[in-house]
């Protein structure tokens, strides 16, 4: 009886900040002084491995596999090093919280920090497009009326523009580069406040952590307002946790609760986490068309398990977004409503847009898809084995699990332009990563039987059987960790920029007059930073199905400036299976035919200008 | 005219929910301050049926406002 009380409480505190009670504390570590040197040790060694094998990149080094071909093994070899390094102190009897804490922030630099310190600029081309809209704002004070449909939720675009007059900087081009790596570090740092409001603060809420590090794949970390409000919508959700929802999400006890449990904390906190959840509410239903109907549902699902306190909170947030999206966003649907509506229940083309759909380009390119989609089932398949012990625990497995797979009801309701399926996945990895990291500690207790927290009749292992037990996991990091900085440098050959790219961009500003015509071939220029609404900048990717007669289009087209760079060499390659040197048979096309020169040559950066003006019979199409 | 009409209907909708149940949760919370559990006290209750009035007019003006733009 006595030992079922000890196994009950045991379950109630979480199971892995204390020793389980069936096992005698004395077999713990036999070397404390080796291993508290041996961690810092490691993780110092893991940041003097990753900087040594650090090397310059620029995009025209790269195949279609992206980034990871041009890594040094080095380098890679920092990455389990530092998962040795955390999983070692995580299986200590105390584990240090302010040495893993900084073994996470330099996890997510490792991570995170790999593209901009090896890559001479900003990548992906939204990105610029971004800085291009805010550095409109704060010029002209107001969006740009019918030119794109962010403007219709120009929150965060607003909030930079205010941002960059204020401190009299105009171009905010710096912060893009290291952007990816800040937002990451947010998010983990809300991800982490999260989970410590799900589980204890322990071993299990630090693996949660490291398995978002490991597995946020999807690249939306970059200088955009899903990135930012991302971050805000964390923040809303742990201190919705950690305030006002009792009891816990993963507490033990019947499904259903019969009545509202008053959360811990005064009434004077509630309040004031109330008014702030409202207020960050506030700032997400101008700034992202997806992301305060996430957070609005995620609450109504709290609310349903009957463990949210403010019971009208969800219903705010989503007429928060509602009241927005009829006020602010008119010209967005204005036109296109049935673009907007016609998607729902539409499953199939959610799907065929978002995965099958995306399944192009040459064998490099499907095999980072293919990583992509294996990690996403790794947490999927970790999550699911999580819930089933949670459910074996006798705590509340169910409610997290909805919770992780309700982002997936976005499929039922739009495509969104074919990225439906990621932004599902990056919206339920907060949840999925605490049921995966449950299964994933489960691997490291010393027997089966201490997965469901049962006495075990054997002896606990000895030390050298706890070392092997760490080698299965540290596997499975290592593996989701490299799978992961594969996947994120997947698409690197043509979504990362030069110096000489930037300098071609710049130069066509320089020289473009207002209402000319800058165009690339494809979208993976730093185009559109600056000049918006002023000169025309477009790409022929839409015009020129496949890039088939490419030379045709752009003399049909007859844009005043062309761009052509590396990075689009490279995309037509992957892409569109054109063959190897097609930009410059363009160049020699486009130059033979007398309509235009070569006016700016850096590194292969191209800008040609057109030397001969069009008819009036010559009309540009568009 | 009709549009223009239909935002300030909404926003003053909006503005009304917000501060109805700022209100509402004052009370809510001064309530389980003093009992630590959840009562509705009589003003709750009215406040709760005033904030779902609201909320269905607020609703009901969004939808109107986009049907009215479109058609």
């Amino acid at each position: 009886m006595s030992l079922r009380l000890a196994v009950a409480t045991a379950t109630l505190t979480g199971p892995t900040d204390t020793p389980s009670p069936v096992e005698p504390p004395r077999r713990q570590f036999q070397f404390p002084v080796l291993r508290d040197w041996a961690v810092p040790a490691s993780a110092g060694a893991a940041l003097v491995l990753w900087c040594v094998g650090l090397r310059p990149v620029t995009p025209g080094q790269l195949g279609s596999v992206g980034l990871v071909t041009a890594l040094s093994p080095v380098l890679l070899a920092s990455y389990p090093v530092l998962l040795a390094a955390v999983l070692i102190e995580l299986t200590a009897p105390r584990p240090r919280q302010r040495l893993l804490a900084a073994c996470t922030a330099l996890g997510v630099l490792l991570v995170y920090g790999l593209q901009p310190a090896s890559e001479q600029t900003a990548r992906l081309s939204a990105a610029w497009l971004h800085v291009g809209f805010i550095r409109y704002i704060a010029d002209h004070g107001q969006v740009l009326p019918a030119f794109d449909a962010r403007f219709s939720w120009p929150g965060f675009f607003s909030l930079f523009a205010l941002v960059s007059r204020a401190a009299g900087v105009p171009d905010v081009t710096p912060l893009l580069q290291w952007a990816p790596t800040v937002l990451a570090g947010l998010a983990t740092l809300g991800i982490r406040a999260l989970v410590s409001n799900v589980l204890d603060p322990g071993r299990t809420a630090w693996i949660a952590t490291w398995l978002f590090v490991l597995t946020e794949w999807t690249e939306q970390d970059y200088f955009s307002p899903q990135a930012t409000t991302y971050v805000l919508m964390l923040a809303a959700l742990a201190l919705t946790l950690r305030y006002l929802v009792a009891p816990r999400l993963a507490a033990v006890g019947p499904g259903v609760l019969r009545g509202r449990v008053v959360p811990s904390g005064t009434p004077g906190q509630r309040l004031a986490v109330q008014g702030a959840v409202l207020l960050l509410a506030l700032a997400l239903a101008p700034s992202h068309q997806l992301t305060p109907y996430v957070l609005g549902g995620l609450l109504l699902i709290m609310l349903l398990a009957r463990r949210l306190w403010a019971g009208w909170l969800p219903w705010l947030v989503l007429l928060l977004a509602l009241g927005w999206f009829s006020l602010g966003a008119k010209d967005f649907w204005q036109g296109q409503l049935q673009m907007v509506i016609g998607g729902f229940g539409d499953v199939s083309a959610s799907f065929n847009q978002g995965v099958s759909g995306r399944f192009v380009g040459d064998a490099g390119r499907q095999l980072i898809l293919l990583v992509r989609v294996g990690l996403a089932g790794a947490v999927g398949a970790l999550a699911l084995a999580g819930g089933w012990l949670l459910r074996c625990q006798r705590r509340l497995g169910w409610v997290l699990g909805l919770l992780a797979a309700a982002p997936f009801g976005l499929i039922a309701l739009q495509s969104y332009g074919g990225e439906v399926f990621l932004r599902c996945y990056l919206f339920s990895l907060p949840f999925a990563v605490i049921l995966a990291a449950v299964a994933v500690e489960a691997l490291l207790r010393p027997s089966p039987d201490a997965w469901v927290l049962r006495p075990s009749p054997k002896l606990p292992p000895s030390p050298r059987r706890r070392a092997l037990r760490l080698i299965p996991v540290l596997a499975l990091l290592t593996g989701l960790g490299l799978g992961t900085v594969m996947a994120r440098g997947g698409n690197d050959a043509y979504t990362s920029f030069g110096r000489a790219d930037v300098a071609a961009v710049d130069y066509a500003y320089q020289h473009a007059r207002t209402g000319q015509h800058i165009e690339a071939v494809t979208s993976d220029v730093p185009l559109s930073s600056a000049r918006v609404g002023e000169v025309g900048q477009s790409t022929l990717e839409t015009f020129c199905p496949g890039l088939v007669h490419v030379s045709q289009c752009v003399l049909d087209t007859h844009p005043d400036f062309l761009l052509v760079t590396p990075s689009q060499e490279n995309d037509g390659r992957i892409y569109y299976d054109l063959p190897a040197g097609w930009t410059s048979a363009l160049v020699t096309e486009l130059t033979a035919s007398g309509r235009y020169r070569v006016v700016f040559d850096q590194d292969g950066s191209q800008v040609l200008a057109r030397v001969v003006p069009p008819t009036p019979n010559e009309p540009r199409k568009e | 005219m009709v549009d223009k009409l239909l935002v300030w209907l909404t926003v003053v909708l909006l503005v009304t929910l917000i501060c109805t149940l700022a209100v509402r949760s004052v009370a809510v919370e001064r309530a389980a301050g003093t009992s630590a559990r959840f009562v509705r006290p009589p003003l709750v209750r009215r406040m709760d049926l005033a904030a779902v009035c609201l909320a269905v007019l607020l609703l009901a003006a969004t939808v109107l406002r986009v049907v009215n733009t479109v058609v």
